[in-house]
């Protein structure tokens, strides 16, 4: 296993950018994800990792070698496609020996090392089967078992769950991270599903525009996000962003909005607005931070809004609010709320998880 | 309340809807059958021509299933001691070897090029791929002219390889058309993984998507074969000295020198169709596959 530094790396098409200055640093045995939404640039950075496209400027280095011209056959690594990329014409065991072949390595060895993939991954009973005679699992599994033998240096996982259903995603999800604690492999996972690159990643990279807007840990993207676009990325739902403005009165700061007046309580937060380089900000708060005030509990320093509409899902109710032109979503653990379209409602802001991004560079002003 | 029983009758419904279909289906069929005696009829009648004994003929009335049904025709056709057989086997021969290296050449150079034309991104692309099939718009005898008085400069006249070159510039189009669409059909990650896996660009090439694309091989070298083995003009003007001549251009000597040998050429056509006839009945599946690939992929 080996780290892989990416540096500086550029990739353009003419004039469009695709990946554009994107450094990255993957340390051994390290589960690292790319996450961000189709054309964000996150595929192009994993093939020119792999070596299937040429970088236009920049530096990758994988185990310490910069391997800018070497073919990918050469660099010591392995993929997984989303579409499982099995040889149609090839059995499950030439599937898995093909790799092992190319290398000149020996018959004995090939066979053993096979035997020795397919028992990990369960599919033993399957080496004579063609990839069309599978369920997608299994095929899932024989793409895994194909990178696995060879013991490469770093696998490549370009969105390797999308095609298999929700309830098979779950499992193999746990799976995968699994294999890859017992191999101690270095992964570099490619996805748009937030919720995968949460639960599997050691680290999340999240991209958009062909730039990485935030590398951290997965507690990290979702409690610090560094900007709005990686806040409303990371979390279902999305974190919730309302337009307002900074306002200066009786020595407080507040925040205001045409439906919104608000004045934070919280010194943390009054500090944030007091360094804002704008009047223009974005406030953030996820749907946990904003619970309903319902009746009994105080109505002292909430804010307003008016039911959208209510969608139980079993143990979380999410309920979807309208402040004036702008929309949120609250939750309750009360399974059996209820509300009409329509209704007032009252709901409580949890200042600690409050985020302040400046409306224009749209980054978060908390440090 | 006392429900009514409702009564249907199945047939009341079921007859207008029947009965439409029931004309309709026989109308389909009545066309069909037209098209297929249409298609079918010269087939008939040219081998029914070609087991009558000479003298039958023009005899009235036709009989489409001859009185005395006779093989003699093929005999003396393709008997070397006889003077409309003395050729058969030279003509057999030529025509074997210009088709059957049209054929190979075809897909061996349009394997490539079409490979290129659904992976690679090159300057002129577009319009190397439209000249490629502007190719198809114009008529064969349209390009006899230039063809001929190129293949007279380089001396290429009476040569296999001259009339094997003037078939390639109408058979590898829509080989490379063909083939396109059946690569264009292969998921380019099956070539990136044989990459990681060990390959070099070729070898993923040679060792993934070829294999998987037989079908497609098997369909463009019965198409290009079968285009040669039944071309006329170009081997007429091309290859025209008599061991040299093709079996399509050897039948037409049986007009002037037998003064109509009709069941003689009858006799000849009906050999000829039967290499045709043997690989569409045992390659079609292939063939018609590979086109409706090529029709909707390309």
């Amino acid at each position: 296993m080996a780290e892989v530094i990416i540096d500086n790396v550029v990739k353009t098409y003419g004039s469009t950018i695709a990946v554009n200055h994107v450094s990255l640093t993957v340390n051994d045995n390290e589960f690292v994800t790319l996450l961000g939404p189709s054309g964000c640039g996150k595929t192009t950075t994993l093939n020119m990792t792999a070596g299937l496209i040429e970088i236009t400027s920049g530096i990758i280095r994988i185990g310490g070698k910069v391997v800018n011209d070497l073919d990918p056959k050469d660099r010591d690594i392995a993929m997984v496609f989303q579409n499982y990329a099995l040889y149609p014409h090839k059995t499950v065991y030439q599937n898995l020996e093909f790799p092992l072949r190319m290398r000149g390595i020996d018959k004995a060895e090939r066979d053993q090392r096979v035997r020795n993939a397919a028992e990990i991954l369960n599919i033993s009973m399957l080496l004579d089967r063609k990839p069309r005679q599978l369920s997608g699992g299994q095929q899932q599994r024989v793409a895994l078992g194909r990178a696995m033998v060879r013991n490469p240096a770093v696998f490549l996982m370009d969105e390797p769950l999308s095609n298999l259903d929700a309830k098979l995603r779950v499992h193999m999800r746990s799976e995968l991270k699994h294999l890859q604690l017992r191999l101690g492999a270095t992964v570099i996972y490619v996805t748009h599903d937030q919720l995968e690159a949460m639960t599997m990643s050691d680290k999340i990279a999240v991209m958009s525009q062909g730039k990485v807007q935030q590398y951290g840990t997965p507690t990290d993207v979702f409690h610090h996000p560094a900007n709005t676009f990686v806040a409303s990325f990371i979390g279902s739902p999305p974190m919730n962003l309302i337009n307002a403005s900074v306002v200066h009165e009786n020595g407080q700061y507040g925040l205001k909005n045409s439906n919104l007046h608000y004045i934070p309580q919280s010194a943390r937060v009054q500090a944030v607005l007091a360094r804002a380089p704008s009047q223009d900000v974005v406030v953030g708060i996820r749907h946990t931070a904003m619970p309903l005030a319902l009746n009994g509990h105080a109505k002292e320093n909430t804010i307003m809004g008016e039911i959208y509409t209510v969608e139980p899902t079993g143990d979380t109710t999410f309920v979807h609010i309208k402040l004036g032109d702008q929309h949120v979503i609250s939750s309750t653990p009360d399974a059996s709320y209820m509300a009409r379209t329509g209704d007032a409602i009252a709901l409580k802001l949890d200042e600690d998880h409050l985020h302040i991004f400046d409306a224009e560079s749209t980054t978060s002003l908390i440090h | 309340m006392t429900s009514i029983p409702i009564q249907v009758n199945p047939a009341a419904i079921l007859k207008p809807k029947k009965r439409r279909t029931l004309l309709k289906t026989t109308l389909i069929y009545v066309g069909l059958m037209l098209f297929a005696l249409f298609a079918a009829l010269p087939m008939v009648w040219m081998v029914s021509t070609a087991i009558k004994p000479r003298t039958a003929v023009f005899q009235e009335p036709t009989n489409i299933i001859p009185n005395n049904p006779t093989m003699d025709n093929f005999i003396r056709v393709t008997q070397p001691l006889t003077p409309s057989g003395r050729y058969f086997g030279t003509y057999f021969l030529n025509s074997t070897i210009v088709s059957v290296a049209s054929a190979a050449l075809s897909v061996v150079v349009a394997a490539p090029a079409a490979y290129a034309f659904s992976r690679f991104r090159f300057p002129g692309k577009g319009a190397a791929y439209f000249a490629v099939l502007a190719r198809n718009m114009f008529p064969l005898i349209v390009f006899l002219i230039p063809l001929f008085t190129l293949m007279t400069s380089l001396r290429l006249t009476n040569t296999y390889g001259g009339l094997i070159l003037a078939y390639l510039t109408f058979t590898l189009p829509l080989s490379i058309w063909l083939l396109k669409g059946f690569f264009d059909g292969i998921p380019p990650e099956l070539e990136r993984a044989a990459r990681i896996d060990g390959c070099t660009r070729f070898g993923a090439f040679f060792r993934i998507i070829l294999p998987l694309t037989t079908p497609g091989l098997a369909a463009t070298a019965i198409y290009s074969f079968v285009q040669a083995w039944n071309e006329f003009p170009y081997a007429l003007n091309l290859a025209f000295s008599t061991n040299m001549r093709t079996l399509p251009v050897g039948m037409t000597f049986f007009f002037s020198e037998n003064s109509s040998d009709w069941t003689g050429l009858m006799a000849t056509a009906v050999i000829i169709s039967v290499p045709v006839v043997i690989i569409f009945m045992f390659l079609q599946r292939y063939f018609v596959s590979a086109l409706t690939q090529g029709a909707v992929k390309a």
